[in-house]
């Protein structure tokens, strides 16, 4: 069968808009629009970062937005926060409601119950906002690092005091730099500037002239004691032959020594030998001495000796 | 001669601009008699029904398969490059706000209005050119059968009826389209992505893109019809319409995107 034109249309308007409404539904059905909401006030000193339409967030996930902002009596502002009844369980007595400044980035509405056993929080009741403010934070941590620097700007700012000073220190050293530089582009050089006068200069280079003179004659003397002392007929080479045949004459000299040596040990044992015949002699005269006192004590040749009295 | 080279270009210009001011002023009391038509209940009747259905046939229901082919394309590379990139550099949570904002809101009411424009547009300019060099506009008249009613509304409803509804098609594909990539490429469940494009999607959006539909649908039909009625009584007149009119839809088409570019975040902030 063959559809007409007006068939073709009509099918394809209706499926169209029949697939943009499902669509649109099912987003509007997902975003709450057709679910009931419970509105929560909170209060806040300022309404500085506040926009309605803002998200609430609850542990990341938003839950709300802001859907009016006004200013009290008291000169507080009222933040009307509309939260989807199948959310609103996590609005406690004890939420604290955070609005929170980053330093890079906008504010961001945020939640936090730590009790979720605590009442449910009364749409009639005030939260009080409480502001976390990173940029104060971060100006804190700075204001050390600012008063640091305000003192080191002070400083510099003395140093360029001094140096501006047409009696400072630095003017002076500049003064007399320019008297040096002056000084120096009369002279001629340097030497001259710090000898005085050009007689002086003309003495200087004449004593150098006469140091070069006297260095090239000791560098003819070293060359000369060089070739005596070190040359092929030099000093030292005779010496060095005369040490060697020293050497050798020490080698004979010590088996000379080791002859003596020998024949002092022979000597030594000759010795030996008279000990022996010296200790065979003196047995001898004992023997005879006790032989002799023997002879006395058996035979009295001898008088007693006597006192002889007055 | 310098002196008056200089002053041929200076008349050149004024003369330029004073047509360019012309034509806008034309056009624009053209634009104003179409839209009072538009609201205008007696100028509705069975005859403006029938080609009113018609002219939807023909714009909106005989390109289907072209339109859809290419929305399916250009969806799944716009998708596939938005995707890719985000990903690369590790910002793929803007997936979802990119998807809506981007390829929703700005690519597919453009995307549409070019492929209308391209098929329609050329087609209703010359025909209407046709029609005034066979005096066919001039029959009508003697027959005193109002040709704003009988032909350029029916077009103009047609091509505002047949670029919106093009635009929610071309919007549902790439919803589908995105899907299916991010199922495929991105492994994102269906949950995930529909939450992403939920979290993204705001009414005044896809009221604005609904609008900015409209608007497309209206000149891109209104400026061929007008260049068309502006065809002399010689053939060769007809193809010089064609290329005004076609060159004038095209300008057209940016100024609006330009304008919605600047003109609907300033209402948002306001609403």
């Amino acid at each position: 069968m063959k559809l007409k034109v007006e068939h073709k249309v009509g099918i394809f308007i209706i499926a169209t808009v029949l697939l943009a409404l499902a669509g649109l539904a099912y987003m509007a059905y997902k975003k709450g629009v057709f679910q009931a909401e419970t509105t929560y006030v909170v209060s806040s000193r300022t309404g500085d970062g506040l926009s309605v339409g803002m998200p609430l967030y609850f542990s990341g996930f938003k839950i709300g937005k802001v859907k009016e902002l006004e200013l009290s009596e008291e000169g507080l502002v009222m933040i009307r926060i509309s939260i989807p009844d199948n959310h609103a369980k996590w609005i406690r007595s004890d939420s604290k409601f955070l609005l929170e400044k980053p330093l890079i980035g906008a504010a961001r509405l945020t939640v936090a119950t730590k009790n979720m056993m605590s009442a449910p929080l009364s749409p009639q009741t005030a939260a009080v906002l409480t502001e976390v403010n990173d940029i104060n934070d971060a100006i804190q941590r700075v204001q050390p690092i600012l008063d640091q620097l305000a003192a080191i700007t002070e400083n510099v700012a003395a140093l360029t005091n001094r140096l501006a000073d047409p009696q400072g220190e630095m003017t002076k050293i500049l003064k007399h730099s320019e008297k040096l530089t002056a000084s120096l582009s009369a002279r001629d050089s340097l030497l001259e500037m710090a000898l005085g006068d050009r007689k002086s200069v003309r003495d200087f280079h004449a004593s150098l002239r006469n140091t070069r003179q006297i260095t090239d004659q000791v560098i003819v003397l070293l060359r000369k004691t060089d070739e005596d002392v070190y040359g092929k007929d030099g000093v030292l080479p005779m010496v060095v032959k005369a040490l060697r045949e020293l050497a050798a004459n020490l080698v004979k000299t010590g088996a000379t020594l080791d002859n003596v040596v020998k024949i002092t040990s022979d000597a030594a044992d000759s010795t030996k030998d008279l000990k022996l015949l010296r200790s065979d002699i003196d047995s001898a005269a004992n023997s005879l001495n006790r032989l002799l006192d023997e002879l006395n004590r058996k035979m009295p040749f001898r008088t007693e000796p006597r006192i002889e009295l007055p | 001669m310098i002196y008056s080279d200089m002053l041929y270009f200076v008349e050149n210009i004024g003369g330029k601009g004073l047509q360019s001011a012309l034509s806008f002023k034309d056009a624009m009391s053209f634009s104003y008699l179409i839209l009072a038509r538009l609201f205008d209940r007696r100028a509705y009747n069975s005859a403006v029904s029938m080609v009113l259905l018609n002219q939807i046939y023909f714009t909106a229901v005989q390109i289907l398969p072209l339109f859809l082919t290419a929305a399916i394309c250009l969806s799944i590379a716009f998708v596939g490059i938005i995707g890719e990139y985000l990903l690369s550099i590790g910002l793929f949570s803007l997936f979802g706000p990119l998807l809506v904002n981007f390829m929703i809101a700005e690519i597919a009411p453009f995307a549409t209005v070019l492929l209308i424009a391209l098929r329609s547009s050329s087609a209703i300019n010359a025909e209407i050119a046709v029609m005034k060099v066979n005096k066919e506009l001039n029959t009508l008249e003697v027959f005193q059968i109002d040709i704003i009613n009988y032909l350029f509304l029916p077009r103009v409803i047609a091509g505002i009826v047949s670029v919106v509804l093009l635009t929610c098609l071309f919007a549902v594909v790439i919803v589908v389209c995105g899907l299916i990539y991010s199922g495929f490429f991105f492994n994102m469940s269906a949950r995930d992505y529909i939450a992403t494009l939920l979290e993204s999607a705001g009414f005044f959006d896809l009221i604005a893109m609904t609008v900015k539909s409209a608007v497309f649908g209206f000149f891109i039909v209104m400026i061929p019809i007008r260049h068309g009625t502006r065809a002399t009584d010689e053939l060769t007149s007809i193809p010089v319409a064609v290329r005004h009119g076609m060159v004038n839809v095209f300008i057209a088409i940016v100024i609006i995107e330009v304008l919605s570019l600047v003109v609907t975040p300033m209402i948002s902030k306001l609403i």
